[in-house]
């Protein structure tokens, strides 16, 4: 036994301020660009720090923010979904089309849901039990969902008066604040809740960290898997009537807009596509900061190609960070 | 998904009277191991050495579970008992700890001390982590077995191979572990952090806890055992005391050369 019987080793406890500052950077630094951003837009601009303005950029976040619950969970366990776009564009068509012919909104968002949980049911089996790497098997479902909502809509809009009655879930505020939003940071509360509070969330960490390890200490590692897949598809679905009450129609293509912004949003947070790590919280944060960055362009007069030009450029700096984390 | 509500046990149990009872396992015509017969009494530690091929990870594999022997047995504190799977064995008291396979890298020190095994709080369908008492509970367990970690909070990856090696065996031994097999404990460390395993490895030892430790270099395994299993060719050729042996006799066991007769001819 040795002389001393501290448990804290005080020789080996801190990093220098210098590590912990480039930590701090690499994990964080995507906010403190924000912050510089929004402080330029605030100088630059008249506009941008106007209530107005605030609640059109976070109504902008709301939506795909919703789906980037699911995608960071799946990026926390290691694995990446790119279905959410079509799931999003099906589920948002299906069920656009049950509230158009009259069915209650309620039931319009339990298909929406039921949708998205079936396609992130097969990804997850896919991944799990056909042992198909989840980018591929999610690729296949991108796919196959957009067939499917192509098929069912027979490429044109689902539209009609029916649809005013989910329009609550885009349009509506209240106390000021779109239900969109509130929905949004609802389900955030809760995402967070569950990734850092419960036993279900330890597990999905600790599955995305080391499976192995996690497997041996007796974690269900497939169960989990499966969990999490549905819950992003089910995200997915929902948001999907969100977006079809937001543009007042449904369309087999509208998804095509979620995966850019969703994917850099996941990756500018922090989440690493190693999986084990990445703040849910992080991913609301860079949605807003998304939203801001496309809405400070148009205040600030850019045009539409640079704006698109800009947004590359971020997911290649948020990749970028990822790799500095390391 | 195990839930275990109680706090980590400060005081495990005395480790176990561990045996096998002519072990012997083929691969097809060639016999791996045969009739292996070897007591592990309660606080041994046991170094199992050989040549490649000589049977000892054979051997490892059925003690812990890994591989069902064709015939033979084993027994725990005289019972005999019988594994379909590693997890009925770990259900039974063997734990095998890894250096490296064992740890969550990015969660801290806590929440792998309780990986699968996290003190819940049920809350209708939701069963919340207990996490202070998680933490405390951490704590107790590496200041129980003296194992020095600069804070739980920190992640796993930021730690030495020695702490890893700690954390691992702290964790087995809460789970209830009365026997211990340990894969190349310290391989790759550095000697200040080999004495922090040695120091472990004693602690358990006067805790009564039965291990088993395998590995390739013959420093670290007279540094840490007390008796040293020597296979040659599938079968078990001598147990010694670690004290009243030296290197050569154990390489000449290893080798089969016998030392007189050589000098003899």
């Amino acid at each position: 036994m040795s002389a001393t019987t501290a448990v804290f080793d005080p020789d080996d406890s801190v990093a220098s301020p210098r590590d912990r500052a480039i930590e701090f950077l690499a994990r964080e630094g995507f906010i403190v660009i924000f912050a510089l951003w929004a402080l330029y837009l605030a100088l630059a601009t008249d506009t941008f720090l106007t209530q107005g303005n605030i609640i059109i950029l976070l109504r902008q976040a709301a939506i795909f923010s919703i789906v980037g619950i699911g995608t960071t969970m799946v990026a926390i366990l290691g694995e990446l979904d790119i279905s959410f776009g079509s799931v999003l564009a099906l589920a948002g068509c299906v069920s656009a089309a049950w509230v158009v012919g009259g069915h209650h909104p309620v039931v319009g968002i339990a298909v929406a849901v039921t949708i998205g949980a079936v396609i992130g049911l097969a990804n997850g089996m896919l991944v799990n039990y056909v042992r198909i790497p989840s980018v591929v098997a999610t690729l296949g479902a991108l796919g196959v969902a957009e067939g499917i909502a192509m098929m069912y809509t027979g490429g044109s809009s689902i539209f009609g008066d029916g649809l005013s009655r989910v329009s609550f879930l885009a349009q509506d505020k209240v106390v000021g604040i779109p239900i969109a939003v509130l929905i949004a940071f609802g389900m955030y509360v809760i995402a967070w809740f569950v990734t850092t509070r419960t036993v279900f969330g330890a597990h999905l960490y600790a599955t995305g960290d080391n499976r192995e390890a996690a497997f041996r200490a007796g974690i269900p590692v497939q169960r989990i898997r499966l969990a999490v897949f549905i819950i992003a598809g089910a995200l997915a679905g929902f948001a999907g009537l969100m977006q079809a009450a937001r543009l007042g129609r449904a369309q087999a293509t509208m998804g095509v807009d979620a995966l850019f912004p969703v994917l850099t949003a996941v990756i500018l947070g922090g989440v690493s596509l190693h999986g084990g790590r990445g703040r849910i919280v992080n991913t609301l944060i860079a949605s807003v900061f998304l939203a801001s960055i496309t809405n400070g362009l148009i205040l600030l007069g850019v045009a539409s190609e640079v704006q698109r030009v800009v947004q590359g450029a971020v997911l290649i700096a948020a990749v970028s960070l990822d790799r500095l984390r390391d | 998904m195990a839930v275990h509500a109680q706090p980590i046990a400060t005081h495990p149990p005395l480790g176990a009277h561990f045996a096998a009872r002519h072990l012997a396992k083929h691969y097809g015509g060639v016999a791996a191991v045969s009739d292996v017969t070897i007591e592990f009494p309660a606080g041994s530690v046991t170094a199992i050495v050989g040549d490649n091929g000589a049977g000892k990870s054979t051997l490892i594999k059925m003690l812990s579970g890994a591989v069902r022997p064709d015939s033979g047995h084993l027994e725990i504190g005289g019972e005999e008992v019988r594994f379909a799977t590693p997890a009925a064995a770990r259900d039974a008291g063997i734990a095998t700890v890894y250096q490296d396979l064992a740890l969550a890298d990015h969660r801290n020190v806590a929440e792998n001390l309780y990986l699968g095994r996290e003190l819940v709080r049920a809350v209708g369908p939701l069963r919340l982590l207990r996490r202070k008492e998680m933490r405390r509970g951490a704590i107790d367990a590496l200041a129980d077995l003296n194992v020095k970690i600069p804070n739980v909070d920190r992640e796993a990856r930021t730690l030495s191979g020695g702490q890893r090696q700690g954390i691992a065996s702290a964790r087995a031994v809460h789970e209830g572990a009365t026997i211990l097999v340990m894969d190349e404990p310290m391989a790759a460390l550095g000697l200040q952090e080999q004495g922090r395993v040695i120091d472990l490895v004693g602690r358990l030892a006067e805790r009564g806890l039965t291990q088993l430790i395998v590995s390739h270099n013959l420093d670290h395994v007279f540094r840490l055992s007390t008796r040293v299993a020597v296979m040659r060719l599938g079968r078990l050729v001598d147990v010694i005391d670690t004290a009243a042996t030296d290197r050569s006799e154990v390489l000449h066991l290893i080798s089969g050369i016998d030392p007189s007769s050589r000098s003899a001819s």
